[in-house]
């Protein structure tokens, strides 16, 4: 933990210091930044965990129409109660990906990044700074975080609005999804999951923060013994005005047995309310966490994801713009039915 | 009795500032005279990222913690001054823009910069002296109106 405060000192007397230097200036064709987060999470059934994670990203403007962007991240994981708990950092590209983008009509991206299947965060870019809770919602995790949906794929995704009052917006994509190893997106491979995205969303003028919507995405996954096809379906709403947010997302996940008609449904959702408060308590949002996933135990394509009921309570407070500490409460229904509480503290850093 | 009731008055004074106005400045060379605070409010959320022309906009703001950039952000954009820090550090990172809203230190800096930077667009609290901005109207009303919005 020595090392954690030490990195969040070095990178908060780095932000002051780049905040002295600012003048006006056109602004720069590249940006590198990211994220610092270290999380506490005490459980009274001795599975406590502790997380440290550095989310780095940079983006490089060629030019008004073309551009880039990489994001990795490097976590370090304990699990005190474990006494087999190696000391790992995992590292993981999370995008990489080049932009064309003339007007605000038509986008594209090629690359690795984010499906959109599951909106958490505006499109799944996760990061623990910007989001309010400590958690993830448990639809919202990544395949290698135990997560069910597919998060990720690598191919062609494009995205625009109209610029009626209505602001209708579109996505789409077509390329590689993960395949029998879910945290695994092979491209030049027989293990080929070929996978289409599609979603469109409404945020009408009148209701400034308001956007609504719906996401199908379409997947065929080699998997062994038998090829799965994959149907998924999400309807979400948030609501993001005047220190109001609200954020809900329905998602049903469908795998079916191309041989025989075995269908196995999974269903998920999650509620979010947040409020910043006002006047002196201005810094401080309080927040509560409706958590719920519900997973088919037959599902052969998820056997390590686990059902969730949840619910979280906590404060974001945030000291600055790019400094923020959060405590946070949650309760969690095990499988047999009893329920286990957590406690977990974070701090993280912009910079 | 007088004295407690000057103090009175200058008390009341001290808690109501002076009316605050927000000017929109763009370059000459952009053809556009009104906008409106639907528009506006796209561009400083990050929206509306480009000019007709395809040029990316960039965006300057005041100082964020004066009574025109606080007054600004809650009642058009909607947001605390936090809240639209991290706004836009959002943006950057889901790659839907570059580079945040520039601060500029004055109104007279960000007059020159939109001068000689046609892609730019400000707010400001003074007319500019700079032939080569235009201030525009919001909503079809001029800052000189009654009607002006972005005047509180």
């Amino acid at each position: 933990m020595k090392r954690l405060f030490v990195l969040l000192f070095c990178l908060a007397a780095a932000r002051v210091r780049a905040q002295d230097e600012i003048s006006l200036v056109p602004p720069p064709r590249w940006h590198i930044g990211g994220f610092a987060d270290g999380v506490l999470r005490s459980a009274a059934t001795n599975t406590s965990r502790h997380v440290i994670e550095l989310d780095m990203y940079a983006t490089y403007r060629f030019s008004d129409a073309w551009s880039a962007l990489a994001e990795g991240i490097a976590e370090r994981e304990w699990r005190p109660a474990d006494a087999d708990d190696k000391p790992r950092i995992d590292l993981n590209l999370e995008r990489l990906y080049i932009t064309y983008q003339r007007t605000d009509a038509f986008r594209l991206e090629i690359g690795e990044t984010h499906t959109g299947i599951i909106r958490w965060n505006e499109r799944e870019h996760r990061s623990r700074f910007l989001q309010t809770p400590i958690e993830l919602p448990a639809i919202a995790r990544q395949p290698q975080e135990d997560g069910a949906w597919p998060t990720r794929f690598v191919g062609l995704w494009a995205s625009g609005q109209s610029p009626g009052p209505l602001r209708l917006k579109w996505e789409g994509g077509a390329g590689a999804g993960p395949g029998s190893d879910r945290d695994v997106i092979p491209i030049f491979s027989d293990n080929l999951s070929p996978a289409v995205f599609l979603s469109t969303s409404v945020a009408p003028r009148w209701i400034d923060g308001f956007e609504s919507g719906i996401a199908l995405y379409g997947q065929h996954i080699p998997s062994r013994p038998e090829p799965l096809r994959e149907r998924d379906l999400t309807l979400f709403t948030n609501y993001v005005n005047r220190g109001t947010e609200i954020r809900a997302e329905w998602a049903r996940m469908t795998h079916q047995r191309t041989r025989d008609p075995r269908t196995f449904r999974n269903t998920g959702y999650y509620i979010l309310v947040s409020k910043r408060l006002g006047g002196i308590a201005a810094r401080a949002r309080p927040y509560v966490l409706i958590d719920h996933l519900d997973l088919d135990p037959a599902d052969p394509y998820l056997q390590e994801a686990t059902n969730e009921k949840a619910w979280a309570g906590g404060v974001r407070y945030d000291f600055t713009d790019w400094f923020s500490a959060k405590g946070e409460v949650r309760s969690e229904r095990a499988l047999d039915g009893s329920r286990r509480g957590i406690v977990a503290l974070q701090v993280g850093v912009s910079f | 009795m007088t004295m407690p009731l000057l103090a009175l008055l200058i008390w009341m004074q001290a808690g109501h500032p002076d009316t605050v106005r927000v000017l929109v400045l763009v370059n000459v060379s952009q053809p556009v005279t009104n906008i409106s605070s639907a528009d506006l409010r796209s561009i400083y959320v990050g929206q509306t990222t480009r000019w007709p022309s395809h040029r990316l906009i960039v965006p300057i703001v005041m100082p964020l913690d004066t009574a025109a950039g606080t007054t600004f952000l809650r009642r058009v954009i909607g947001m605390g001054e936090v809240d639209f820090a991290q706004h836009w550090i959002g943006l950057v990172f889901r790659g839907q823009t570059t580079s945040p809203p520039l601060v500029a230190r004055s109104s007279a800096e960000a007059a020159r910069f939109v001068a000689t930077h046609p892609e730019a667009i400000a707010l400001v609290t003074s007319m500019p002296a700079e032939r080569n901005v235009r201030v525009l109207s919001v909503d079809g009303q001029s800052p000189q109106s009654a009607g002006y919005p972005l005047r509180w």
